[in-house]
């Protein structure tokens, strides 16, 4: 079992009663319908943990991530990551910040290194230091240095997604949110990512809020875990504790148990 | 200003590697001189062979005097019961008939067969030459000379600029082509840095970074600006070289052309400044239009709904081209200086013809950068709106 060292008590991401609503316009002349997709999230994760977020598609899973990394603004409740308020302190937040998506986004004409570098030259860093940097990412991940320059569309979705935590990585952020990392990659790669963010973890103390369908992931990885079901936390706590409040023995089981929903197929299925 | 640069740089790079928007911008470039010169080069090709050509032309009834003058004007003379029949079963280029005090040439004279064409012609200036012999002669007798049955000359003089006449259908095109290229070179790039940006999910480490939104903008604008601007200037250059080159090569066959056809065919003849005044023009276009497919593309979810909200804006653009089809019969008003895309057009026009007013060019300049202005405004505004940037 995952435990936190205690005496790091600071709290990296504090969120509290968070809400957000999406409105859309029935037709062009029909009635505005809002769709909820938080319904007042509240939870906390302290400094050099690893929180993991568990729930279906359409939970609200992604909404949250966007949320804290500044893409979209709350409805309702307070966000205070690293000291800094939301939204009112985001340019400063962004600077000490990774994000990694579930989609690997990049300009796929263009190669890792430009693709690294573009993004390096937004947070303001010298490029030199950051393809220094870089290089030392990809080569922990796994991925050969002579592949650099070739454009990212003929890369594999793994090569893909370890230059996505590259690129997340190139700051040095204290805070990272990980939105699905693994999801759709092979065994291998998984691997390759999960010791990555344990080694990054242990070096770096570096704060992970993990989203994930992956249930032995999130149990490999968090220290805590919060599961979350049509916008609401439903429950919270280390692995053992949820097994043990839903009287199952694995983790999968537990969160059907107690959120009444079933997780997607794809990311249990590898 | 530096974030700016570099994401502009970041565009025109993606824009450079992909293959399908190089050539949507350079094939213009190789295209429109090609379809500006091959016509005339082809059409004084046809003529320089036809007037090499030794022609045949089948004769009834006409004078041994006039067949002489058809011989040294280097045609084939033969004689034929009935010409008409022999041009149509091509034994002849060109035929002539004398009954009854008339002349009557046979020719299948189309588009196709430009050489009958130059036999005809041929054949009329040999009767002419003849007609004038004979009606000299007869003045002659009556002691008159030629001259005495032209009691004044009549004179039709063109008031176009001798600089619009030098450009001949350039002039005309200039202008279009202009409009037309920063609009095509700009979308592609337009499209990619924002609904590609949305389409591929990379608008969203790009706004989670720490660049404030305008200065994004800016850099893409930016870069639209460049591209809309190489394309529309590459291929003038384009028309200008493929001129010179044309000129300068095949002198012969241009030669070869009637003059008429060779007006047209024009000649390179803008100065400096007014290709200054023209780039400067085109810059605020550029402007104008990136700032509205900024917006659009902003706002689209994907390219199919981009392509489908430009394409109409596009189609907007012909109502100059209709209006300079009438242009004879339109009086162009100040008004139309300050028309969005028109007032570019009308202007650049006026520029070409060197018959612009300061008066109407700073119309069309405060009017376009006002219209630029504004659109970017609603663009920076979709930009900094999470229900518009992540609308689905």
């Amino acid at each position: 079992m995952l435990t936190l060292n205690t005496t790091q008590t600071q709290l990296a991401i504090e969120v509290s009663n968070l809400k957000k609503v999406f409105r859309k316009r029935d037709g062009l002349r029909g009635p505005i319908k809002e769709e909820w997709a938080l319904k007042g999230v509240s939870f906390y994760v302290q400094e050099g943990e690893t929180y993991g977020l568990l729930g279906p598609n359409g939970s609200g899973k992604s909404t949250l991530i966007r949320i804290l990394s500044t893409l979209l603004t709350a409805d309702g409740g307070t966000v205070r990551m690293l000291g800094y308020q939301l939204p009112e302190d985001e340019t400063r937040l962004r600077r000490k910040m990774g994000r990694v998506s579930v989609d690997a986004a990049f300009y796929k004409k263009l190669s890792p290194r430009e693709n690294l570098l573009y993004a390096a030259q937004l947070y303001g860093l010298e490029p030199r230091q950051a393809e220094k940097r870089a290089m030392q990412i990809l080569e922990q991940l796994g991925l050969e240095s002579r592949r650099f320059s070739d454009p990212i569309e003929e890369m594999s979705r793994g090569m893909q997604q370890k230059i996505s935590i590259a690129r997340a990585l190139l700051i040095n952020p204290p805070l990272l949110l990980l939105d699905e990392p693994t999801t759709g990659l092979d065994p291998k790669s998984r691997r390759d990512v999960q010791a990555f963010l344990e080694d990054l973890r242990a070096r770096e103390g570096t704060t992970i809020l993990l989203t994930t369908h992956d249930m032995a992931e999130a149990e490999r990885l968090a220290h805590r875990i919060g599961f979350l079901a049509h916008g609401r936390l439903v429950a919270e706590g280390t692995a053992e504790e949820l097994k043990r409040r839903a009287g199952t023995p694995d983790l999968e089981e537990a969160f059907i148990a107690l959120t009444g929903e079933e997780l997607d197929e794809e990311a249990d299925s590898l | 200003m530096k974030e700016a640069l570099k994401i502009a740089r970041k565009e025109l790079l993606t824009y450079v590697r992909e293959e399908r928007i190089l050539l949507m911008v350079l094939m213009p470039l190789v295209i429109l001189p090609l379809l500006m010169n091959l016509p005339f080069l082809l059409l004084g090709h046809y003529y320089q062979q036809a007037e090499n050509k030794q022609q045949v032309i089948a004769i009834k009834g006409v004078p041994q005097e006039l067949q002489h003058l058809l011989q040294r004007a280097k045609f084939v003379v033969q004689h034929s019961q009935n010409p008409r029949q022999a041009v149509q079963e091509r034994q002849a280029d060109v035929g002539m008939v004398y009954a009854e005090g008339r002349y009557t040439i046979f020719d299948r004279n189309s588009i196709l067969n430009q050489q009958r064409s130059v036999a005809t012609e041929r054949t009329r200036e040999v009767l002419q030459q003849y007609k004038e012999q004979v009606l000299l002669e007869r003045l002659q007798s009556h002691g008159l000379e030629l001259a005495d049955l032209e009691p004044f000359a009549i004179e039709i003089q063109k008031t176009i600029s001798e600089q619009q006449q030098a450009l001949g259908l350039l002039a005309m095109l200039i202008p279009f082509a202009v409009v037309g290229l920063v609009i095509s070179g700009g979308q592609a790039v337009a499209l990619e840095a924002t609904v590609g940006e949305k389409e591929k999910a990379t608008i969203e480490a790009l706004l989670s970074a720490p660049v404030a939104p305008w200065k994004l903008l800016l850099g893409k604008g930016l870069a639209v600006v460049v591209a809309a601007l190489f394309s529309a200037f590459a291929s003038m250059a384009g028309f200008a070289l493929g001129n010179v080159f044309v000129r300068h090569n095949f002198s012969t066959q241009i030669e070869a052309l009637p003059t008429d056809i060779r007006v047209q065919m024009g000649a390179w003849a803008l100065t400096s400044t007014d290709l200054a005044t023209i780039f400067f023009t085109s810059v605020l276009f550029a402007f104008f239009v990136t700032s509205v497919m900024l917006a659009l593309g902003i706002f689209a979810r994907t390219y199919r709904e981009a392509n489908t909200y430009l394409s109409p804006l596009e189609m907007l653009m012909l109502i100059p081209f209709l209006l300079f089809a009438f242009s004879d019969y339109v009086q162009v008003q100040d008004w139309f200086f300050a028309m969005p895309g028109l007032g570019v057009v009308v202007a650049i026009d006026t520029i070409v013809k060197g018959s612009y007013s300061p008066w109407q060019l700073g119309l069309t300049w405060a009017s376009t950068l006002a219209y630029g202005l504004l659109v970017l405004f609603f663009a920076f505004r979709n930009f900094s709106r999470e229900d518009v940037v992540f609308r689905n």
